[in-house]
């Protein structure tokens, strides 16, 4: 099981622009302007190297929030 | 196109490898085939037909003594296809050093030390071609490739050297550097993510790929080496750097 915590802390090591006060588990992270295709690869890379589970792209298409991600990833 | 010639064809557990190992099995050659999954070809029709021209062995191209072993046990050879690799994709800003140390060990490391052992024993024949399989993301900077697109491009140069070091035996080398082809492994990875649009021919299959492996592999193809072929279905034409 991934503490939610540590992993919006990892989420906010990747976004260099968006201010990580606005970073929570509400976040609706594709209407971000920082979003695009390279921090999509950058989530997927992050959980791969702290948490050691390979996520698929399909699993950050079909999530809306980091909550949906988070979720998907702990199911 | 390849009669009795002997093929050695690394990373034949699917996708490309597998399609070039049929192919050669198809036009008569005799195949040695290395992975470290073992090989099926059960699912393939034709294959009954040519198991007895069909020596497998599995084991890791990244220890140094499964080379050995599998150098020791090969015949002279015709022809060489280094087909095994990995396709890893990962931001600049998130590379790690062993990230670096993975991915160049399997797809450039590796490649090196086998030819540099093969030609040590003497097992590559006069007039023999070898074959490295490449990438287009070597010729291009498309984001989150850069291990991947880097070692892909070494194994490029290197092949250009090894060209011209083992022309006076008539040994020719060249590299296929494919664009996006529908394999198992596209299902599964990243590629969903990186650009996969711009094919004006859509994307590949593994056979065409195959087909230039064989023409490289045979003597059809006698006076090309040293060379990079692109074969992308036209993605080069809309996306030049």
């Amino acid at each position: 099981m991934i503490d939610k915590e540590q992993f919006l802390d990892k989420v906010k090591s990747i976004f260099d622009e968006t201010p990580h006060a606005k970073i929570t588990s509400n976040t609706n992270f594709k209407q971000l302007d920082e979003w695009n295709s390279l921090l999509a690869l950058s989530l997927i890379v992050m959980i791969e190297d702290n948490f050691s589970i390979l996520i698929s792209p399909d699993q950050i298409e079909n999530s809306k929030t980091f909550e949906d991600l988070f979720l998907s990833i702990n199911s | 196109m390849l009669f009795n010639k002997k093929i050695f064809i690394s990373g034949t557990s699917s996708g490309i490898g597998k399609q070039i190992a049929i192919d050669c099995l198809i036009n008569n050659s005799e195949i040695f085939t290395l992975s470290r999954k073992k090989t099926s070809f059960n699912d393939v029709e034709v294959y009954s037909k040519y198991i007895h021209r069909h020596i497998d062995f599995q084991g890791d191209l990244t220890i140094e003594e499964d080379i050995d072993l599998v150098v020791s046990k090969l015949p002279i050879l015709d022809g060489i296809v280094l087909n095994a690799g990995k396709v890893a994709y990962r931001p600049i800003a998130l590379i790690k050093q062993n990230n670096i140390r993975d991915i160049f060990m399997l797809n450039f490391d590796s490649n090196v030390l086998l030819i540099q052992k093969l030609l040590k024993s003497k097992k590559i024949n006069n007039n023999a071609s070898i074959v490295f399989i490449g990438s287009i993301s070597s010729h291009f900077g498309i984001k989150g490739t850069a291990l991947y697109a880097a070692s892909k491009a070494a194994l490029s140069s290197f092949s250009k050297v090894l060209a011209s070091e083992l022309s006076i035996n008539g040994i020719r080398s060249n590299t296929i550097s494919p664009g996006l082809v529908q394999t198992d492994e596209i299902n599964n990875n990243f590629h969903k993510i990186s650009d996969n649009k711009g094919y004006p021919l859509d994307l590949g299959s593994v056979k065409d790929i195959s087909n230039q492996v064989i023409f490289l592999l045979s003597n059809k193809s006698r006076w090309v080496t040293g060379t990079d072929i692109v074969i992308d279905g036209g993605y080069s034409l809309s996306n030049k750097i």
